[in-house]
């Protein structure tokens, strides 16, 4: 018994001494961006522009989005909050998870790869569409802040004609 | 002092709930009790990956909702075969795809009018119950290339993910 309390006594000590590391930051990002990609029903639409470029306000400048097949051609910075608010503005309700998030650090801290699978609910006209796909999402440091630099939508599958 | 109480006389002495629950040997339980969770854990992470199944594209040799497993090393001495149902690894394995593979290395191959053409022949394909009317581009598959798609091709082709994938991504194949 003393055993395992000690085990849970060491890997608590280690999980406090990770205290706020890199990944973690980069995981937190996430979750926040994740809250305001998701939208409820009862959302008021006067909070939906303020929300598209809160959503905005993660990326970098230079931020490229390559989502093919989804969107094409590629997003840019300027093109983030107008797609956010309306996907806002037409869907009645969006629900976001991301699975299977692994972070790479850059040896310099400066710059980090996050993998996953993202799973989208979209709620369309009374039909719900469901978008699965696995993300590279490329982040930089901009003055102790984690943001996005590029978005790169991972095609497990290779739709037939895209090389 | 516990000390000259054997354990034949513990076990007389533990009441009876105790004996319910944990047995009469709580050390023994606790051992096998571990022992169980480490096969279980090996077991449903390495061997037999449950899967959760979500999305119409098998519709209907898999309902959506069901649940199935799938056996990770059917393939560590052989390879995936055309007709085997197959999931697919994204970034990890809490979401993965479910598809059935429809050609293998070195097939070329393509979808006319709903009708599947591996190789110049049509190939029938009794498990299809909703049809489609799906055209896409030849594919010639190269070395670790399989091509996939699910059952229902009634869906509209750009809601049906299909297509090529590499071999690394094959995760196993479905058990029932």
């Amino acid at each position: 018994m003393e055993l395992v309390v000690l085990a849970l006594l060491v890997v608590a000590g280690v999980w406090w001494m990770r205290g706020d590391s890199d990944e973690r930051q980069i995981e937190r990002r996430m979750n926040a961006l994740v809250e305001l990609l998701e939208k409820d029903r009862d959302t008021a639409p006067m909070l939906l522009a303020n929300r598209s470029r809160q959503v905005r306000d993660f990326f970098t400048a230079e931020a490229t989005l390559s989502m093919a097949p989804l969107f094409r051609p590629s997003l840019s910075y300027a093109d983030i909050a107008p797609m956010t608010f309306y996907v806002h503005r037409n869907a009645e309700d969006v629900r976001v998870t991301v699975r299977d998030r692994v972070v790479e650090v850059a040896p310099d801290r400066q710059s980090a790869v996050l993998r996953c699978t993202v799973d989208g609910r979209v709620a369309l006209a009374g039909e719900t569409v469901r978008l699965l796909h696995e993300f590279r999402i490329d982040w930089q440091k901009e003055d102790d802040a984690w943001m996005i630099a590029r978005v790169e939508l991972v095609q497990a599958i290779r739709a037939p004609g895209m090389d | 002092m516990v000390s000259g109480v054997s354990e034949g006389q513990q076990q007389r002495k533990a009441p009876l709930w105790q004996r319910m629950v944990i047995g009469a040997r709580p050390r023994q339980t606790l051992a096998r009790m571990a022992v169980l969770a480490v096969v279980c854990f090996v077991c449903f992470r390495y061997v037999l990956l449950p899967v959760r199944l979500q999305g119409g594209s098998m519709e209907p040799t898999y309902a959506d909702g069901g649940f199935n497993l799938a056996n990770a090393w059917t393939y560590r001495h052989g390879e995936p075969a055309r007709g085997d149902i197959v999931v697919i690894a994204m970034a990890g394995r809490k979401a993965m795809y479910l598809k059935r593979v429809l050609a293998v290395p070195g097939d070329r191959v393509r979808f006319v009018e709903g009708a599947l053409e591996v190789n110049g022949a049509v190939v029938p394909e009794p498990y299809v119950v909703f049809e489609g009317r799906w055209t896409t581009p030849l594919e010639q598959l190269a070395v670790g290339e399989y091509f996939v798609a699910g059952d229902n091709r009634a869906m509209p082709r750009e809601a049906h993910v299909m297509g090529v994938v590499t071999r690394d991504r094959i995760v196993g194949r479905q058990v029932f």
